[in-house]
């Protein structure tokens, strides 16, 4: 066996045992907290008024809720071996379709959003990073600074405010087309903009400063030509880790901008969920975007030691 | 194995950093679609079932009841033509509809609709119909009570009865698709949020205008006002009353509002020393500036209650009433004449009880919240110290079910039926009411006019009873309504004929053209 397929197994086994460990907090976390679950998932399915204890008792029997909850966890995992996430207590459809739908639409907006953000902080980083201190560095210094501050309800309440309602060029809310994304789109951009424009800009400076630079600039490597040769894929081994891990954060839903653009993802399913106490859909999300994290995480590791075989030969050692 | 990668790595890094074109992005206009009926609501489509998501199916004519109710109260036939009590005030027929097929194609009978509502009764919303027997004969659905249920007519309006095709149900039971018989069928679902609809060709009553529609679940209100500033919806029912004139000034739609029978109320455990005292709860009552909370909180001065319900439904209005008034000076009097003296820190107490109280409010009702703090400064005046708790729904029937509410401040619709009867009896006449008072002794008295009422069938001793209970409840106040509620219905420039039904049963889309 390789030493790549060795450290890939070993990771899907580490990421497979992480997410099962997380569903069980989800379970742990979801019967401590106050309030009787049957009764919050009553008033989740027949609307807040309706509900009577009745309802709430015809739940609790025939969704076996009246059940020692260690049967209830033993199930769960019974079922899970089998592939199968049980049912959401809301909606009775399965897990996996839940989970499916709305990891389809977060991963879709997720992808673009961050590569949007991408698109925009690379040449921007890139610039400032070329002249520490100049008009550039300071411009987007204080761009990032300013994205950073605003929380991602508030950008999104401006681009809608400017490009839906004001100048009518985009819908304002939804999901069926692809003018629908380019708002929400944007606005997830904008808030991972903030952050990774410094990362991009230091990892720049530093790789510039090296010693291996001034050889290529001495060996008579015109600035532009050592930074592409020599700097990038040095500066881009702490971008990577960087950009992976705020991909990573994107998969788990991005709340406040879904709410906002009334875009069904996951953040929100989950938002949901937990609301309602729906057991099945709390733990099978927490197993997916356990997994989902760690998945990303090992994506990330692979393309550095890509990017730099040191890693790899000290792997190897 | 990274040597067979065809990609360099300069050329991934070169294109990273050369990406900028990229962010040229095409910006699509938003131009309306011809043809389609476009409705947004809160209201998600979270599973097939009538008890939980009847009302979508109903309010957006997909499924019908056996009755129905018209903007004026009126009950009239829906599936069933028309109906009549037998001699014994026991026995119901119901004649039905001839020539109601189902949206496969099936055709309506009596022993489809007798299943159909057998499923309906195991569910909670009809489970205070007294039901014997529930049978066919030819196209008649035959439903027996073993008590007198008078408005048994007005609880099969309720959207949980919804009759669904045979077809509608898997192997478990469970609703896997949905047949009904209205104007409109169901052609997709996408999610829990999109529903859409296409007109229904063999109708059986009056058709559908328009040849296509489509429901939307927005559930944040901030998202529906900026859909309708937009204009990019044709029909959004229960904007944020607050944002109105922004809709209007936009120009793209126009916010109709109507008061509906829907209350926000607060409530009190009568069985805690404070609040036995009828006095007491007068003088809160009393003390509670309605006007104010509604021009400042609520933002329209009509709002304000002056008794339980409002005038939109007659039959539950007593304009003879006194209405509820402000005078802060007479509240002092009252708990003065009650015994309840000023302590050092300005709150009233009588015989070591504390005149105070928490009051659980719902939290994403965020304007009751705010109410309740409006009146925790209007009831600091005269003497009462008042702690709001804003927390999930059901922490109020949780709170009444064990016994450890000691106020409540809640929304409550009173015409889910649309015969007030059927929430007067849960919330009125129990020791627990599902959402109302607590131990409130006078549930008694009102329980012996409530059990007349129903086993009743005299209009006129009816009319005697309903005053007769409006009256207990308006000056012992276990209960006090604070505003009524507003219904509002952003409505697009091309909309013609929609008609706004205080009951909400139905959106009447059937009616609505596009210009």
């Amino acid at each position: 066996m390789t030493t790549i397929a060795r450290i890939i197994l070993s990771r899907i086994g580490q990421a497979l045992a992480t997410a099962a460990m997380l569903a069980t907090l989800c379970f742990a976390f979801v019967h401590a907290l106050p309030g009787d679950l049957s009764l919050r998932v009553a008033a989740a399915r027949v609307g807040d008024e309706r509900v009577t204890s009745e309802t709430a008792e015809r739940i609790r029997r025939e969704e076996g809720l009246d059940r020692p909850l260690i049967v209830q966890y033993g199930q769960w995992m019974g079922n899970l071996a089998r592939g199968d996430l049980g049912r959401s207590l809301l909606s009775g459809k399965p897990v996996t379709a839940e989970l499916a739908y709305h990891t389809k639409f977060t991963l879709q907006l997720g992808l673009i959003g961050w590569l949007l953000s991408y698109v925009l902080a690379l040449p921007l980083g890139i610039w400032a990073g070329m002249r520490p201190g100049g008009a550039v560095d300071r411009a987007t210094e204080a761009l990032a600074v300013t994205l950073a501050s605003l929380p991602a309800f508030l950008v999104g309440i401006g681009l809608i405010t400017l490009f839906a309602l004001t100048l009518r060029w985009l819908p304002p809310a939804g999901f069926r087309t692809f003018a629908h994304m380019v708002l929400p789109a944007f606005t997830l951009a904008l808030s991972l903009v903030a952050f990774s424009i410094p990362v991009i800009r230091n990892a720049v400076v530093e790789a510039r400063s090296a010693f291996f630079m001034t050889y290529a600039r001495v060996k008579g490597l015109s600035p532009v030509s050592a930074l592409r040769h020599h700097g990038l894929r040095n500066a881009a081994i702490p971008v990577v880790t960087f950009a992976a891990l705020q991909f990573a954060f994107v998969i788990d839903g991005f709340v406040v901008i879904e709410t906002l653009f009334n875009y069904p993802g996951l953040g929100e399913l989950l938002v949901k969920a937990l609301v309602a106490r729906d057991v099945p859909v709390i733990m099978g999300a927490g197993l997916v975007i356990g997994f989902a994290f760690a998945l990303v995480s090992l994506l990330a590791d692979l393309a550095r030691l890509w990017l730099d075989p040191r890693e790899l030969a000290e792997a190897r050692a | 194995m990274f040597r067979s990668l065809p990609l360099s790595r300069r050329s991934v890094l070169s294109l990273a950093a050369s990406a900028t074109a990229l962010a040229a992005l095409p910006a699509p206009s938003t131009a309306q679609e011809a043809g389609v009926l476009r409705v947004a609501a809160p209201w998600e489509w979270t599973s097939n079932e009538p008890t939980d998501t009847g009302y979508i199916m109903a309010r957006m004519q997909i499924a019908e009841t056996l009755v129905m109710v018209e903007p004026d109260g009126r009950l009239v036939g829906g599936l069933a033509e028309s109906w009549v009590i037998g001699e014994d005030g026991l026995t119901w027929r119901f004649r039905l509809r001839s020539g109601v097929v189902f949206h496969d194609g099936s055709p309506l009978t009596a022993e489809v609709a007798a299943a159909s509502l057998r499923r309906s009764l195991a569910g909670e919303s009809m489970q205070q119909v007294p039901v014997a027997s529930l049978s066919a004969e030819g196209n008649i659905l035959v439903l027996k009570t073993k008590t007198p249920f008078s408005h048994l007519p007005a609880v099969l309006v309720d959207y949980a009865s919804v009759v669904l095709a045979p077809a509608s149900y898997g192997p478990d039971g469970k609703v896997a698709k949905v047949f009904g018989t209205g104007p409109f069928n169901i052609t997709r679902v996408d999610g829990k949020t999109v529903i859409e609809l296409e007109r229904f060709d063999r109708y059986w009553g009056e058709k559908a205008k328009v040849a296509r529609a489509r429901y939307t679940a927005i559930p944040n209100g901030d998202t529906r006002t900026n859909v309708a500033i937009a204009g990019d919806q044709d029909i959004i029912f229960t904007t944020v009353p607050a944002a109105s004139p922004r809709i209007d000034a936009a120009g793209q739609m126009k916010v109709e509002s109507l008061t509906i029978p829907r209350v926000r109320a607060m409530a009190f455990n009568v069985g805690l020393p404070q609040f036995a005292d009828v006095r007491v709860r007068r003088a809160i009552n009393m003390a509670i500036d309605r006007k104010g909370i509604a021009s400042a909180v609520l933002r329209h001065p009509g709002s304000a209650a002056t008794q339980l319900l409002p005038a939109a439904v007659p039959a539950w209005h007593d304009a003879s009433l006194t209405p509820h008034a402000f005078d802060a000076a007479g509240a002092n009097a009252l708990l003065d004449q009650a015994g309840w003296a000023k302590g050092a820190d300005g709150v009233r107490a009588k015989e070591g009880t504390r005149l105070a109280a928490k009051v659980l409010t719902i939290a994403n009702r965020p304007e009751l919240a705010v109410m309740a703090t409006a009146m925790q400064a209007q009831l600091k005046a005269i003497g009462m110290e008042l702690s709001v708790e804003p927390g999930p729904a059901a922490n109020i029937p949780a709170a009444i079910k064990d016994g450890t509410m000691q106020m409540t401040m809640f929304a409550r619709t009173y015409v889910n039926v649309p015969e007030v009867i059927a929430t007067i009896i849960p919330d009125f006449t129990r020791e627990r009411s599902t959402w109302g008072t607590l131990n409130w002794p006078g549930r008694d008295r009102v329980k012996a006019l409530t059990d007349e009422y129903v086993q009743s069938f005299d209009e006129n001793r009816k009319a005697q009873l309903r005053k007769d209970i409006l009256k207990i409840i308006h000056e012992e106040v276990p209960v006090a309504a604070i505003s009524w509620f507003e219904h509002t219905v952003a409505v697009n420039k091309r909309v013609k004929g929609l008609v706004i039904d205080p009951f909400e049963t139905r959106y009447w889309l059937h009616k609505v053209n596009l210009m």
